[in-house]
């Protein structure tokens, strides 16, 4: 196997909420066109990790560092977007008073800017792109539906497929599989093994059963920490890890 | 989708006006069957209404501009101006300083010398010349809305909190205008108006020709605001009124596309502004102030939000609704006119439009069509 290259790196970030401490002198990275799943027991720092990454939260200390260099916690959330770092949320953020297709047509890769947006106009091949993507999260029929009257399900996908029209680098998926049927999910996790090699997926999930099918590598989160890392055999077996999901079970 | 996006705070405290419009359904043939009969409208009145009445109904034209302007801004963007007025007013009088000066030839306007100011200000000097003037109208508002609308959205103010900045402006704008009465003429403002570009502004025939010239922008206006709905632009605009965050997480920056537009409608109502002058004869500080501000609002909220054709329908009627009950009953029109605001916002939320567009969908409709399938 090739040395894996560091494409996201956070190191010894800390973010404060009024005191409380999500994240504590973290330090994490995730290597390129690797497929990641992030666990951990509720209010471990698993989502404050996400949005530091992708500018939701300014960490008071430390640094978040893309590719060859660029220090993202200095940028505005749709500067990081537009680097390649895409982000989906826990509950479905979808636009309801658009169609589907022009869901995926704002969200399809190019320049973002006020004066690119005026003269704008979609290609044949952009065309071809959101049909591709639309077959993919299988909303073919709903094309010209407000996406605000979709199910819960569609909107997760619709906004699965808002994410990946943009081909991002980075992929951050929070929680996608929530709300979804065993045959969706299985979809799900079919589709995000089968990305194109050079992206990388970082995945927050609490079904258990899905991280076990689909993951390589596991990190586990607590208490605003990593807890430990490794494949979700090793992960199952220590200790630790057991220790902390027992300890929630008897809390429960 | 609309509990998420909006703040608390907003929700509690306007809950009908700060959220999101309900998607209507288009019905396309609907729409270009009563643009049409607007235009239609817009030919004949000229043949069948009094030179007066001719000329109420082009300043209500020119209500029509600001309220397709302020429609891009609260019905499209989701972002409520309680201070168009300012933006108006500004139009107005960037254009009665042109046409003060007219009147006097370029000398001192008397309303100065009565306030105790000895010489013309330098910044009235370059509105002596039309070519300054008549597109510092439009760009002075385009101007203010720019750098307020950049400093509130850059820092993220926004729903019930922007509403109330905007109407803060409203008052300041008002206090500024009427505190500088050498330079504003203060409470009375400005009037006297004689000509514009050696035309007779009191004519008949110079009457006609703002009329024509009005509504042949609002007709441009409007194609122009559906042109930018209907663009990536307008698409963007919604989006970011259906959910900022989830914009911003797709790589739109908010902040730009907020300031635009709300430039772009200040713009609209300093053009508006600049119209209604002329016909006016008079511009005081009463038409920008916070009123006036909430009734371009109401126009369109009664017309039909996030509808071009509602908010230009909703000026026109409305005024005309205002205009007719005030002669027909002195006394009690106010109340009347008060009442069927109230009416329209409880029975109506949606507006005119947003009504008639909901027939088809109603169960009296559908029983009405029922029965007339039934019987050949």
């Amino acid at each position: 196997m090739n040395a894996p290259t560091a494409i996201l790196s956070a190191h010894d970030i800390t973010v404060e909420f009024s005191g409380f401490k999500a994240i504590q002198n973290l330090n994490f990275t995730l290597n390129a066109g690797e497929l990641r799943f992030l666990i951990g027991p509720n209010g471990a720092g698993k989502t404050t990790l996400l949005d530091s990454i992708c500018g939701r939260v300014k960490p008071a200390t430390g640094k978040v560092v893309f590719k060859d260099g660029t220090e993202l916690q200095r940028l505005q959330e749709h500067q990081i977007v537009q680097r390649g770092i895409a982000r989906k949320f826990q509950t479905p953020a979808v636009f309801g008073s658009l169609s589907v297709w022009d869901n995926l047509a704002l969200s399809l890769r190019g320049p973002r800017n006020l004066l690119a947006s005026l003269r704008s106009r979609l290609s044949g091949q952009q065309h071809q792109e959101i049909d591709k993507w639309l077959n993919v999260i299988g909303l073919q029929e709903q094309v010209n539906t407000l996406a605000g009257q979709l199910s819960h399900g569609q909107k997760q996908w619709l906004e699965i497929g808002m994410i990946l029209v943009q081909t991002p680098d980075v992929l951050l998926l929070d929680e996608p599989a929530a709300g979804m049927t065993d045959h969706e999910t299985d979809a799900l996790g079919k589709l995000l093994q089968n990305l194109d090699p050079h992206q990388t997926v970082l995945v927050v999930e609490h079904d258990m059963e899905f991280v076990r099918r689909y993951a390589h590598t596991v990190t586990v989160m607590h208490e605003g920490k990593i807890l430990c890392e490794g494949d979700m055999e090793t992960v199952q077996n220590d200790p630790r890890v057991a220790e902390v999901y027992l300890q929630r079970r008897v809390e429960a | 989708m609309a509990a998420e996006q909006s703040s608390s705070v907003g929700q509690v405290a306007a809950p009908a006006l700060l959220a999101p419009q309900p998607a209507l359904r288009r019905i396309p043939w609907l729409r270009w069957a009563a643009t049409l009969l607007l235009i239609a409208a817009l030919l004949i009145a000229p043949m069948v209404l009094s030179e007066f009445r001719l000329g109420l109904l082009a300043r209500f034209l020119t209500y029509a501009i600001v309220a397709l302007g302020l429609d891009l801004i609260w019905g499209y963007t989701g972002i409520l101006s309680l201070g168009h007025g300012v933006f108006f007013g500004l139009g107005a009088y960037c254009t009665a300083m042109y046409l003060k000066l007219e009147a006097t030839a370029g000398k001192m306007p008397d309303f100065m010398a009565w306030s105790g100011v000895d010489d013309m200000p330098f910044w009235w000097k370059p509105f002596r010349y039309a070519w300054f003037a008549i597109p510092a109208s439009i760009l002075i508002p385009m101007l203010l809305g720019a750098i307020l609308g950049y400093a509130a959205f850059r820092n993220r103010i926004k729903g019930v909190f922007f509403s109330i900045l905007s109407q803060a402006l409203a008052l300041v704008m008002v206090t500024l205008f009427i505190g500088q009465q050498g330079y504003t003429g203060g409470t009375n403002g400005m009037t006297n108006f004689k000509t514009f570009l050696g035309q007779d502004l009191n004519s008949d025939h110079v009457g006609h020709l703002l009329y024509w010239v009005t509504a042949v922008i609002l007709i441009g206006v409007y194609f122009g605001c559906r042109g930018l709905v209907n663009s990536k632009v307008g698409k963007i605009l919604v989006a970011i009124r259906d959910g900022e965050n989830r914009a911003r997480f797709i790589g739109y920056d908010p902040v730009a596309y907020q300031t635009f537009v709300y430039a772009l409608s200040a713009g609209l109502a300093g053009l508006a502004g600049m119209l209604f002058v002329m016909q006016e004869g008079l511009i005081t500080p009463t038409k920008m102030d916070i009123l006036m501000s909430i009734k371009m609002v109401l126009w369109v909220a009664i017309g039909g939000r996030a509808t071009l054709f509602g908010a230009m329908l909703g000026a026109i009627v409305v005024n005309s609704g205002e205009n007719l009950l005030s002669e027909k009953y002195p006394e009690t029109w106010s109340y009347m006119l008060g009442a069927s605001f109230l009416a329209v916002v409880l029975f109506l939320p949606q507006g005119i439009v947003g009504w008639v567009m909901g027939i088809p969908r109603s169960p009296l409709w559908k029983k009405f069509a029922k029965s007339s399938e039934a019987t050949p």
